[in-house]
């Protein structure tokens, strides 16, 4: 029974050290960061400070999810592109996105869309063949105003042509990125008065609108994110 | 035009369409090949569908007996031109994107012309080929 105990009280002391010992090196790594972080806040303040304020921003800066706002305000099928190409790929990279639709762009909230396209003013629209052989379709029509205005049809023509493009090119719809918003967790957010003020219907619109709302519901989350853009 | 295969990739059913000569080639494939649908986010949006070794086939399942089929949403650096193999192009620096499975798409259409696979997918059901 006593050798029994005596043992007993051998491991009970050799813990004791073994974990006295453990603690002793944490202690003593502490003391010498302790010391080594006094030394160089006394040795120069600011550099420890900015560095350390440095550190502190960075970690802040890698725990918060980027946001972004657009304000939609066009609705023809080229200003279309921009809003959903950027709202996508941000919304991919796992930013919060916003989309405010107001005015034309609501256009773009429509269940049934249905896009266009003028030559009328936009001088820097490329107009070009989307069939035919390679010199055929480098060639850049450039087509006077005074007569593209006065063809009866002309911009459903040019608007074609643009969709032929697009698809000969693989790039995706504006049905098909607005779907990819949607599932991405883009919110759709569309301007109560725009739709009061064009005499529309909300059935008019998809169902995945996430809010009704005016420009002073809008602009406190625009005033929050981190990029906001008008297009 | 009915849908000729069903699939699902993470749980999101793909209605797939072959195309004539698609199939034909099928029948007459002896080695596997493995085929890639690309979302690609750069200056646009753009979709296509590329032949890939096996080492790039992501996300991947079995069409038949011999052609395997991925799905992969990839972020580049650069306006990546369509006949650019993006894995192999130096230019082009592939970023994953987050939760690739949101942009499963709703439909796909396989073709083989020219000695080459291609297709089509998308993710309206109005802008569906068949």
């Amino acid at each position: 029974m006593k050798y029994r105990n005596s043992i007993a009280l051998k491991l009970v002391t050799y813990i004791l050290i073994y974990e006295s010992r453990i603690m002793s090196e944490s202690t003593i790594a502490e003391v010498h960061d302790e010391t080594l972080m006094s030394t160089s806040i006394q040795k120069n303040p600011d550099a420890w400070f900015e560095q350390k304020f440095k550190e502190h921003m960075q970690k802040h800066k890698q725990s918060i999810t980027p946001s972004l706002s657009i304000v939609v305000t066009k609705g023809s099928l080229d200003w279309a592109y921009p809003p959903f190409i950027l709202a996508s790929s941000a919304a991919a990279l796992g930013w919060d996105v916003d989309l405010f639709f107001t005015f034309y762009g609501l256009s773009l909230l429509k269940n049934d869309l249905d896009l266009s396209i003028t030559p009328m003013g936009n001088t820097a629209m490329p107009m070009k063949m989307p069939f035919g052989p390679n010199w055929f379709q480098n060639i850049n029509w450039n087509i006077p105003n005074a007569l593209s205005t006065n063809i009866p049809g002309f911009d459903k023509m040019a608007t074609s042509l643009m969709q032929k493009t697009i698809s000969n090119n693989g790039i995706a719809s504006i049905e098909e990125l607005r779907e990819l918003s949607i599932e991405a967790g883009v919110k759709m957010i569309a301007c109560q008065m725009t739709v009061e003020l064009f005499g529309w219907d909300r059935a008019d619109f998809i169902s995945e609108v996430d809010d009704w709302v005016g420009a002073a519901s809008f602009l406190p989350t625009a005033k929050d994110s981190d990029v906001t853009l008008f297009i | 035009m009915s849908i000729d295969h069903v699939i699902a990739i993470k749980g999101k059913n793909i209605a797939i369409n072959y195309s004539k000569s698609a199939k034909q080639q099928f029948s007459r494939l002896s080695s596997p090949v493995y085929l890639e649908m690309e979302l690609l986010f750069s200056c646009m949006v753009t979709k296509r569908i590329v032949q890939v070794s096996e080492k790039h086939c992501s996300l991947q399942v079995q069409l038949n007996n011999s052609v395997f089929l991925s799905f992969r949403p990839i972020r580049t650096n650069v306006c990546a031109p369509n006949d650019v193999d993006i894995y192999e192009h130096d230019a082009v620096e592939i970023i994953d994107i987050e939760e690739p499975e949101r942009f499963i798409p709703d439909w796909l259409y396989i073709d083989y012309s020219n000695n080459i696979w291609g297709g089509e997918f998308g993710y309206s059901r109005k802008s569906k080929k068949f």
